[in-house]
Parts: structure tokens; C-alpha cells; sequence
């Protein structure tokens, strides 16, 4: 089946700054540097702090999926629940064939990971406007959704980083929703969210693969 | 319009008059079948909106009618639903039913039919259904082709209640696996492409819903689902009431029972209020009260209707009421005081709403000293009157509307203190006078004036002393207004002392007493009496005074052993004589001292008794140490030492108790108390009750037995502590025994030894003479009683001696000293002189008479007096000698003494008498005469035993006379 089949443009969720104070000074060093400095002096510091950040989303993004299982019930919330089958025609797959993966550019591949942590930033606002109205009391999901928002966009402008670096141009954001998609049912939404915190685990394990493949080749 | 109605009626009319004519055909005419029929499905509601119409003229008419609808599903032959639904038709208006179905109408397609019958009564003839219109179809999604689950999104059910879900898959008889939190699901297929799937009594599980879903296995990929969510029932609004506090803002409340499960923001009840009146409405912010804006002087009634709902439910509740019979006053600012006065005080207050609509009724409680005093009042103001001088009160005021009651307001409370006025009353004074080497010391004690007598703050105290002797003075003493007592030096003078206490506005009434210190010497001759002490104090009487006191005084100290000993007293009047004397400060074990005094009209005091005594005795904290001295088979003396004094502590020192304990048991004696412990020890237990006596005997005890002796002091309080000693008392004496018993037994032996030795003449002559006196003899007295004594006893001078025997002296002093002589079997053969003529023949014709003395044989004698024998001869040929009568004597006495024990019977006494005849000097008379008679001879009287005496008789024909060694006779 197909979750939410139309997908719209989402509200920006800027204001998630205000409730993750206590994260904000950590990430600020991995996220306002690039923005701050404009075109880095070096390809390794980039680098690293892109796939620093990668690390670091990694070891949130098992917590974040099943923090959001929980919190909808069954058969979510069952243990060992899976359902690959769930796809979301708004949000690019992870999944990639290695060869083709790494037969890919630098260049081509983070334009490919970028764009899904565009898509997949777009993504988090949607499930978190839906648990807000599904789950209004469930504060400690909405949270790690808004975090993982803002480390989505954090490891964007990073990529963006190494992309200038590289001399990879960057494209322009896309608006991976489309139309506001509020005609989906409340179990509809429940799976939408499960796709969405499900592949941005995906994509914060290539990014991590990403980048370790870029701090092999220009990080000695 | 008119016109047509009219003349139509008058169709009707005309129509029903023929039906009465030919009624086969007459239904057709009031028969209105439904024209058109529509369906419409409202989700949300879960409702099967039908709307239909009939024909035009039914409405005309508004005729009552009844419509038969049946519902059922495309797939069941049967009717889901047969409903009579009435209505009255009114033009223009489009007749319409809602059908709430359990499954949710979109799981397939409905069929919908509908007839109709006129239930007027105004035409009571004509109720015929129509025929049914055809069915209708209300189609539902299972041929869409797509894969569904309804309902959709999400749905609101309340606890407890039945959910219907169905799964509709793409194809025919696809497989679908349902699942809603792990429940049962009652499985129904409806068609090829939907199943119907019941969930009953569904229940809370998390605030985020519960999941309910279709996984068709065909496309693993599709899965259809909803989120149910659950809630509480709303319950209807309890103890709904409106109110106002200034008839400007109306504040209702309600109870809104059980909560529901989820916060109001995601489930929310709402409760709004709608004025039927104003036709307003508000939503109310909180669940359990909301306000409402009053229209001041327009609109008094008001009739609220409070809505509670949510998703699921609604609940309405009504009230209606007068606004100014809902008001609630309130207090708004101070109280204030004006004219407060020594006695008086006005509150004032300020009530709102203040509209002169509205009287009120104020209530005013004013508190003092632990009492509360309430007024009423229809005024914001009040006056208290009859208020004690320079006291602190407080007030409270509430009020509520007079006209209606509603509640009364909140109280508002005011404190306020009155002003000081001069001191009532006088001072309690009471004074010690001890006397000093100058002359008296007079200490002067005062109790504070209560409060309602202070009137003020008492700021100093005056004591005037004024000589009542012919030299007139007057002292002026001060005192702290915190003093109690002041002390002052006198002479032997009487001394007239008042005291008064001053505040800021005047004085109190002057204290007066008159101290003499003769008063106290009189008191050396009083001795002090003890009192006992009951649970509430220590209890005192004294003897009325007979000087008529014009009341008494009872003074003592609280606490007697500091220096400070806290000087007390009361006063009584002239009628009292007794009191308990309580105190907080009373100690058990500790001695009051009390003085008594008797009060003159003139002031004056004068000593009347002294009392000591305890609330409560103690034992005393002493332990006396025994010891033993003298210790006997059966007595000892016990002997102790302490420390123990009669001070004027624990009580009052009686003596002692000494407890005896045997190990051995056994029983106290009368001196003693006897006490029975549960382990069945007795405790004997002496009381000396003599302090100074430090000594004790005890006897009567038990020779080699253990004693425990315990001695210890007591008082009213009990006994203090004690020391044992154990004690075993020795063996008899036998030396004492001796002493005592034997050695006077012997002493009063020897002395009659002495006695008898140096009186033995006397003696002999009493109790055994060598000749006895028959005149002595009891047996005379026996002979006396019987009348016969002078047979029995013979006249010596009538005795004819037969025979001297000579006896030598030596030789009868040879046989004193030797017992043997009958003994043996040689017999010293005495000489013999016969006096009368000697052979057998002499003898033979003299009969004999023998007799048993009986003064050896008391018993013999008392038995029968026939012993006494006689021997008479029947034939003088045949007549034997004095040897064979006597053997025949003693044959025959012998005989008759085998009735007699043996042992008693060892010795016989036998006298022989001669023949009487020879005496009288009728030699010629025969035994025929012998009787007549007496006795002729008294002969030697004989002792032998029977045994022997039958051995002695053979050896010699002639009579003899045997006797012993003492008794050995002379002839008489």
C-alpha cells in the first residue's frame, strides 16, 4: 500500500529551537560553522564534522523510532514489529545497491543524501504536527522528533559544506510534500510517521557510510 | 387557499358518506403511497438519512399518518430493520428518518422500503396500508474496488460499548486478518469482499487510541486502519446553581461527575450555558463553573439550560430562578470602630450589592474570654454595649438579603480593646509575720487583680501601715506594678496595712489587715495534726471558731523546701470549716505545712490550727539492716539498723514491718498478719510500730527450721526497702528437758522418799498395819451397807485361843528377812501349844467357818458377798478334820475362784475361824444351832497362791494358817 499518497509542502518548525534548549550549544559547533564561515579552508574539517554529526544521529535514531512505536499502539508498539512494505512515495528510499551506491561521485552521492535529509526534515515537521494532534500529551515523542528535525537540517548544511568544498554545486531544496496532505486518516498518519522515523534511520546510516567513505579518500 | 381546503373537506365528506354505501373500493381514496425515496449516508453519525415524500394532498390535510419502513442489506434476504414511524405531514416539509446502524453503512449497500397509513382520527375508517415502494438502494463501497476499512480516520466510542468494524478488500473473497488491540473479534462475512468484524466492551488502553486495522494477505503492503478512541460517559451535570455576589456577573456551578478519561483539550467536553430568555449562549472555560454577564434592572428571571458534550454524548440541565433571590452579599472593605468607651463600642460596615432593591440582615458575634455573644441587625451599623473597661474583643460580621435567603456572606472580622476605667474590687492581701530580733517581720502578699477587676494595667501597688497604738504613724510604701509581696519591719505594736492597686485612671478598693505579732506567739501552743490527702488535694476541716471569725484563711506553701516557697492562701468564709486544698504544684511525697487562722471583724488574723500532711504518701528511701541474736531452737531476736527518719519527706515514718517467711511453710500466729502470695508462700508479717524501736523477739518458732526474716520501715506510702537474713533455729535441748521435767520429778521423789522414811510408822499403820483394824476395813463400810456387820465381824473377846504358837523373835526376824520361807519347800514347822483337846474327833464335831478377807480382794468382795463359805458337815461320822475342811474349803474356794483371771487370782487371803460353840461355852449344842451362833474364833489369816497352797496341804493333816513374811498374824 501507499501511505499518504499526496504529499504537500510542509510549515517551516523553526521555533523547535525554543524546546531543545539543552542541545542547542552542542550542536552549535556542527551546525553554525559552516553557515559562519563560508567556505571552509580545508576539506577535512567538514568532513569531520559531518560525519561526527552522522555518528552522533546514529545513536539516536534506533531511540527515536521506537520512542515513536510506542507511542502508537498496536500493532506499532508490538515487539519485533516490521513493516518494510510501508513506503512513502514523498520520501526517497535508503535502500541502494552497494555497486550502484559506490559506484556513484562524491558529488553525486551527497546530492543524493542531501536531498533526502531535505525531504526526510520536511518529513519530521509532518509527523510531529500529526502526533501533536494524535498523541497531544506525548511530550517526550515530540521532542525527539523536533531534535531529529533539527539534526536533519544540521547535516545539511554540513554536506552542503563538504559539497562547496568539493566544488559540487549545490541544489536548491525541493518541496518534497507538495499540497498540505491533510486528508490522511488518523492510522494513515500513524504510518506515515512510522516511514518517516524508520528511513531517516536508513539515511543517517548511509550519510554515516557517506562520509566515512569521503574521510577515507581526503581526511588522512 | 381556503376555498380549497373547504371544498376538499367537503369531497372527503361526501367521499366517506359513500364509503359507507360501498366500501370494497373506498380505501383507494385515503391510500397515499410513497412517491419518491432518497437515501443520504452521515458518516460521522453513523445514520441512514431516508427522506420520502406522498402525495401533496396528505400534507394539505396534515393528516396523521404512519410509515412502515424496511431496512435490510443487500446480501441477507432478511429485514435488518422494521419501523413504524409516525408523523403528523406538514406542507412543505420533507418527511425524513435517521437509521443509526451498528455497522457502518458504507460496508455495503443498503435497500430501503417504505409504505404509509392514514392514522387520523378523524378518519378512522379509512387505515389501510398502501403498497410498498420499491426498494431503494444505498450503495456502499465494497464494489469499489479498493481496499477499505470503515469507519474511517478516527472514532469517539464511550467505555464499555460495542464497536462493528468491516474490512473490504479489492477482489472476491480475498483473506483478511483483523486486529484491535489484541481482542476477540466476532468474524461475519457479509459479502465476497467484506467481513464484518465486532469488537464488544471495548476499554481505555492509551490516551493515543487503540488501533484497529486489515491486513489483506493478497497486498502485504496494505494495511487499512482506524484509531478508536475511548472515552468516559459524560455524566449529567449534578447540583447545577447560579449565584451572584453584586448582581452585575452571575457565577454558576456544577458538579460535573467522573471525569473522563482524557484531558479536556483531546476529548472535549464542552459545557456552554443558553439563556432561553436572552437567547445567549456562552461556552464555558472550565468544567464545573462559568459566568455570565447580568443586565442590571432589565431582566430579574433567567433560565439557563447547561449543555455538557463531546464526540459522543450530550447531556442538558435547567434551571430557572429570580436573580435577586440567588444574591450572596459580601463585606467590602474594614469594619471601622467609632466611639469606643470604657463599656461601649459601634462598628460600622459596608455591604454591596448596594441596590435598594435589596435589604439585608447582618449578624454580628462579638468574643470574649472564651464566650461568644451574637446580635442581629437590619443596619450597617451596630453599637455593643455593656462591654467590660480595657478588654480585647473581637468581632465578626456577615450578612445575606433579607427579603430572600440565599447565603450568607463571608465574615469580615474587626478587633478592637475598650478603654481602662478605675479598678473594681480589692486586692486578695494575706501576710507572714516571723518574728526578728528587732520585732516582727511582716511579709505582705497580694494576687493580682483579675482582669474584669483591673479595669487597665495595673501600674503600681500603695501599702499604707498605720500604728493602731497611742503613738499614731502612717508609712506609705510603693510597689512594681509586676510585685506581688513586700516585706516590712514592725515593733511589738499592732499595725492596721492596706493595699490597693492603681492604674492610669484611679485606685482600687484599699485591702485592710491588722498584724500584731502577739498573734503569733499564741501560736507556740497549737500542736500540728495530720491530715491525709485524697486524689484531688490535701482535705482539711477545723473546729468552728468560737469568737465567731468573720472568715478563715488557710495559708501553706507550694513548695515547703525551697526558699522560695511559693506563699499561698484562701479565704473562706464563716460558714466553711473544711476544704480541699488544691494545687497544681502538689507533689506526692512532700509535706505541707498548713496554718489556719480565723479572721476578726477588726482584721485581725489570729492562729486557730496547724495541719501537715501528703496529697500522697511514699515509702521512705531507707533500708534498715537486720541482724540475729539469741537464736534458739525456737526463738531468736531480730536486731536492725538504718538511717530511716521521719522528715518531711515520702510520709509519715509508723515503725516497722518484719515479714517472717518459712521455708518450710507452716502458719503465722496471732500476733502476726498473714499473707497469702499466688505462689502459695506465706508471709508472716509483725508490725512495730515504734519508730525508735529497733528490736524484736520472735517466737514461737520451729526447732531446725530456715527462716527468712525482712525488716522495713513504712509509712501511709508503704514499706521502704529491706534486707533479708535467713535464719535456722538449733535442736532441742535435752539437757533443759532434764532440767525442766526431770530433775524436779526427782527432787519431789527424793522428798517423798524422806518423808515417807521419817513418817513410815504412821504410814505403815495407815496403809498396811500389821494388825489390820477391821473397824477400818472398808470392808465394814460394804458389811454396813448391807446390813449384816455383825456377822461379819468378830469380838476378840469371844475368841478361844486352841493354839500359842511361840515364836521366837530372832527367828521370826529370820524370816522377815527372808522371802523364800514360803517359797521353799522346807518349811520351818512351827511349835504349836494346843489349847483345845487335839484329834479327829475333837474336831470333828466342830463345824468351821471360813471367810475371805475382803479387804484384799475389793473387786472379790463387790462381786458377790455368797463367797463367804461355810463348811457344815452333814454327818458328824463323816466329819473330817480342820485339814480336810480346809482342804475342802479351799477346794471348793479355789473352784469358785476359776472365774477369776489368773493373774489376779496368783495370792489368796484366807482366815480360818474356830468352832463357835466352844466360845459361848455350849459344848452340847449341834450345828443346828450353829447358825444362831457368832463367830467363835478369829484365826491366823493366810496368803498363798493357789497353786501352792494346794501343794502345802498334804504334807500336814492339821490346819494351819500360811500367810506371807509381812502379814504374817498373830492369833487373835
Amino acid at each position: 500500500m501507499e501511505v499518504g499518497s499526496s504529499q504537500r509542502s510542509l510549515k517551516p518548525a523553526s521555533d523547535f529551537l525554543s524546546v531543545f534548549q539543552p542541545v542547542v550549544p552542542c550542536l552549535l559547533s556542527l551546525l553554525l560553522e559552516p553557515f559562519t564561515l563560508g567556505v571552509p579552508l580545508s576539506l577535512a574539517d567538514p568532513i569531520n564534522q559531518a560525519y561526527n554529526l552522522a555518528l552522533y544521529m546514529q545513536k539516536n535514531t534506533s531511540v527515536l523510532l521506537q520512542t515513536y512505536l510506542q507511542y502508537q499502539g498496536s500493532p506499532f508498539s508490538d515487539t519485533g514489529f516490521s513493516a518494510p512494505e510501508l513506503q512513502l512515495s514523498s520520501l526517497p528510499p535508503a535502500a541502494v545497491p552497494f555497486m550502484l551506491w559506490r559506484g556513484l561521485g562524491d558529488g553525486e552521492r551527497l546530492i543524493q543524501t542531501r536531498g533526502a535529509f531535505s525531504a526526510l526534515a520536511q518529513h519530521l515537521q509532518l509527523v510531529n504536527d500529526d502526533q501533536a494532534d494524535l498523541n497531544p500529551g506525548s511530550s517526550v515523542l515530540l521532542s525527539q522528533l523536533a531534535a531529529a528535525r533539527l539534526w536533519a537540517q544540521g547535516l545539511m548544511g554540513n554536506m552542503a559544506s563538504v559539497m562547496t568544498v568539493l566544488g559540487v554545486s549545490i541544489p536548491p531544496e525541493v518541496d518534497a510534500l507538495g499540497p498540505a496532505p491533510f486528508g490522511a486518516s488518523a492510522f494513515e498518519r500513524k504510518c506515515r510517521g512510522y516511514v518517516v522515523t524508520r528511513e531517516y534511520g536508513h539515511w543517517t546510516d548511509r550519510a554515516v557510510r557517506d562520509m566515512a567513505l569521503l574521510k577515507a579518500k581526503y581526511v588522512a | 387557499m381556503a376555498l380549497f381546503l373547504t371544498l376538499w373537506t367537503v369531497f372527503l365528506l361526501a367521499l366517506m358518506h359513500f364509503s359507507t354505501c360501498k366500501s370494497t373500493e373506498s380505501s383507494d381514496y385515503l391510500v397515499f403511497p410513497i412517491e419518491s425515496l432518497n437515501t443520504f449516508i452521515r458518516s460521522n453519525e453513523q445514520c441512514l438519512d431516508i427522506e420520502w415524500t406522498v402525495n401533496p394532498h396528505a400534507y394539505t390535510l396534515n393528516l396523521k399518518m404512519i410509515f412502515q419502513i424496511d431496512i435490510r442489506r443487500t446480501t441477507f434476504s432478511n429485514i435488518v430493520e422494521n419501523k413504524n414511524y409516525t408523523t403528523t405531514l406538514i406542507p412543505n416539509e420533507t418527511l425524513q428518518w435517521c437509521w443509526h446502524s451498528a455497522l457502518p453503512l458504507e460496508c455495503t449497500s443498503h435497500l430501503v422500503r417504505i409504505r404509509s397509513m392514514v392514522d387520523d382520527e378523524r378518519f378512522p375508517e379509512f387505515k389501510f396500508w398502501s403498497s410498498w415502494s420499491s426498494w431503494w438502494k444505498s450503495e456502499g463501497k465494497d464494489s469499489s474496488g479498493q481496499y477499505h476499512i470503515f469507519p474511517v480516520d478516527k472514532i469517539y466510542v464511550e467505555e464499555d460499548s460495542n464497536v462493528t468494524f468491516c474490512c473490504i478488500s479489492r477482489t472476491d473473497n480475498e483473506k483478511v486478518d483483523f486486529s484491535y488491540e489484541e481482542r476477540y473479534s466476532q468474524r461475519t462475512k457479509l459479502s465476497p469482499r467484506t467481513t464484518m468484524f465486532e469488537v464488544n466492551n471495548v476499554s481505555f488502553v492509551r490516551r493515543g487510541g487503540s488501533n484497529a486495522f486489515c491486513k489483506f494477505n493478497s497486498d502485504n503492503s496494505n494495511i487499512q486502519g482506524v484509531v478508536v478512541y475511548i472515552t468516559g460517559v459524560i455524566e449529567e451535570p449534578k447540583n447545577f446553581s447560579c449565584q451572584t455576589r453584586d448582581l452585575q456577573t452571575l457565577n454558576c456551578t456544577w458538579d460535573p461527575g467522573r471525569d473522563t478519561f482524557f484531558p479536556e483539550k483531546f476529548i472535549p467536553t464542552n459545557y456552554s450555558l443558553f439563556e432561553w430568555f436572552s437567547q445567549k449562549k456562552v461556552n464555558c472555560v472550565h468544567r464545573n463553573w462559568c459566568t455570565w454577564q447580568l443586565t442590571s434592572d432589565i431582566q430579574d428571571m433567567y433560565n439557563f439550560t447547561l449543555t455538557a458534550e463531546n464526540e459522543v454524548r450530550k447531556r442538558r440541565v435547567d434551571i430557572l430562578f429570580n436573580v435577586t433571590q440567588q444574591v450572596q452579599p459580601q463585606l467590602v472593605g474594614e469594619i471601622s470602630i467609632k466611639h469606643v468607651s470604657e463599656t461601649e463600642a459601634t462598628l460600622k460596615w459596608k455591604i454591596i450589592p448596594n441596590q435598594k432593591r435589596l435589604s439585608f440582615l447582618c449578624q454580628i458575634e462579638v468574643y470574649h474570654d472564651g464566650k461568644v455573644i451574637q446580635y442581629n441587625t437590619s443596619r450597617s451599623q451596630f453599637t455593643l454595649r455593656e462591654l467590660q473597661p480595657y478588654t480585647a474583643y473581637s468581632t465578626q460580621v456577615r450578612c445575606c438579603t433579607a427579603n430572600h435567603f440565599w447565603k450568607w456572606s463571608e465574615w469580615k472580622s474587626k478587633n478592637f480593646t475598650t478603654k481602662e476605667d478605675v479598678p473594681s474590687g480589692a486586692l486578695d492581701v494575706w501576710r507572714i509575720v516571723e518574728p526578728v530580733s528587732m520585732g516582727y517581720n511582716v511579709k505582705i502578699f497580694w494576687k493580682p487583680l483579675p482582669t474584669f477587676q483591673a479595669n487597665g494595667k495595673i501600674q503600681n501597688y500603695i501599702i499604707v501601715m498605720k500604728t493602731l497604738g497611742e503613738v499614731h504613724r502612717e508609712d506609705i510604701f510603693f510597689s512594681e506594678s509586676d510585685s506581688n509581696s513586700t516585706e516590712k519591719i514592725i515593733d511589738q505594736q499592732s499595725y492596721e496595712i492596706s493595699v490597693a492597686a492603681f492604674n492610669s485612671v484611679g485606685s482600687s478598693t484599699p485591702s485592710v489587715i491588722v498584724v500584731s505579732g502577739d498573734t503569733e506567739n499564741s501560736a507556740q501552743n497549737i500542736t500540728e495534726e495530720r491530715v491525709n490527702g485524697t486524689n484531688d488535694g490535701i482535705y482539711l476541716s477545723w473546729k468552728p471558731d468560737p469568737a465567731k471569725a468573720e472568715g478563715y484563711i488557710v495559708d501553706w506553701c507550694n513548695y515547703p523546701q525551697d526558699a522560695v516557697c511559693d506563699f499561698q492562701w484562701r479565704k473562706f468564709g464563716p460558714n466553711t470549716t473544711s476544704a480541699i486544698i488544691r494545687s497544681a504544684a502538689f507533689q506526692p511525697g512532700v509535706r505541707y505545712n498548713f496554718r489556719i487562722y480565723g479572721l476578726s471583724t477588726k482584721h485581725e488574723a489570729y492562729l486557730l490550727e496547724k495541719k501537715t500532711g501528703y496529697t500522697q504518701e511514699l515509702a521512705l528511701d531507707c533500708k534498715p539492716i537486720v541482724t540475729v541474736e539469741n537464736l534458739a531452737s525456737t526463738s531468736l531476736t531480730l536486731n536492725w539498723k538504718d538511717n530511716c527518719i521521719d522528715e518531711p519527706q515520702y510520709g509519715f515514718f509508723n515503725g516497722y514491718h518484719i515479714y517472717m517467711k518459712s521455708e518450710v511453710g507452716g502458719s503465722c500466729d496471732q500476733e502476726t498478719e498473714k499473707q497469702n502470695f499466688s505462689d502459695n508462700i506465706i508471709v508472716c508479717k509483725y508490725t512495730v510500730p515504734d519508730t525508735k524501736q529497733k528490736t524484736f523477739n520472735v517466737k514461737k518458732l520451729q526447732p531446725k527450721s530456715t527462716y527468712n526474716f525482712e525488716v522495713k520501715a513504712y509509712t501511709g506510702g508503704g514499706d521502704s526497702l529491706g534486707s533479708f537474713i535467713k535464719v535456722t533455729t538449733g535442736t532441742p535441748e535435752n539437757s533443759n528437758l532434764i532440767m525442766t521435767i526431770l530433775f524436779p520429778m526427782a527432787f519431789f521423789s527424793l522428798l517423798l522418799i524422806i518423808g515417807l522414811n521419817l513418817k513410815i510408822q504412821w504410814v505403815k499403820e495407815k496403809c498396811f498395819p500389821d494388825i489390820p483394824d477391821p473397824y477400818k476395813s472398808s470392808v465394814l463400810s460394804l458389811m454396813k451397807f448391807k446390813g449384816n456387820i455383825h456377822q461379819a465381824t468378830l469380838n476378840t473377846s469371844d475368841c478361844i485361843p486352841d493354839a500359842i504358837e511361840v515364836v521366837n523373835k530372832s527367828e521370826i526376824s529370820k524370816m522377815q528377812g527372808s522371802r523364800t520361807l514360803l517359797m521353799g519347800n522346807e518349811i520351818t514347822k512351827p511349835a504349836y501349844l494346843y489349847l483345845l483337846p487335839t484329834g479327829k474327833d475333837a474336831l470333828d464335831s466342830q463345824t468351821c467357818i471360813c471367810f475371805e478377807n475382803f479387804t484384799y480382794r475389793q473387786d472379790a468382795s463387790d462381786s458377790d458377798s455368797s463367797r463367804q463359805i461355810q463348811m457344815i458337815p452333814t454327818d458328824p461320822t463323816r466329819s473330817v478334820g480342820p485339814a480336810e475342811h480346809l482342804l475342802n474349803a479351799e477346794k471348793d474356794y479355789i473352784g469358785s475362784l476359776d472365774n477369776i483371771p489368773a493373774g489376779e487370782a496368783s495370792l489368796n487371803y484366807v482366815s480360818q475361824l474356830a468352832p463357835t460353840g466352844a466360845i459361848s461355852g455350849d459344848k452340847g449344842s449341834t450345828s443346828s444351832n450353829l447358825e444362831a451362833a457368832p463367830c467363835s474364833e478369829y484365826k491366823m489369816q493366810m496368803v498363798m497362791s493357789t497353786g501352792l497352797a494346794l501343794s502345802l496341804l498334804p504334807e500336814d493333816d492339821r490346819p494351819i494358817s500360811v500367810t506371807s513374811l509381812d502379814q504374817l498374824e498373830k492369833p487373835c
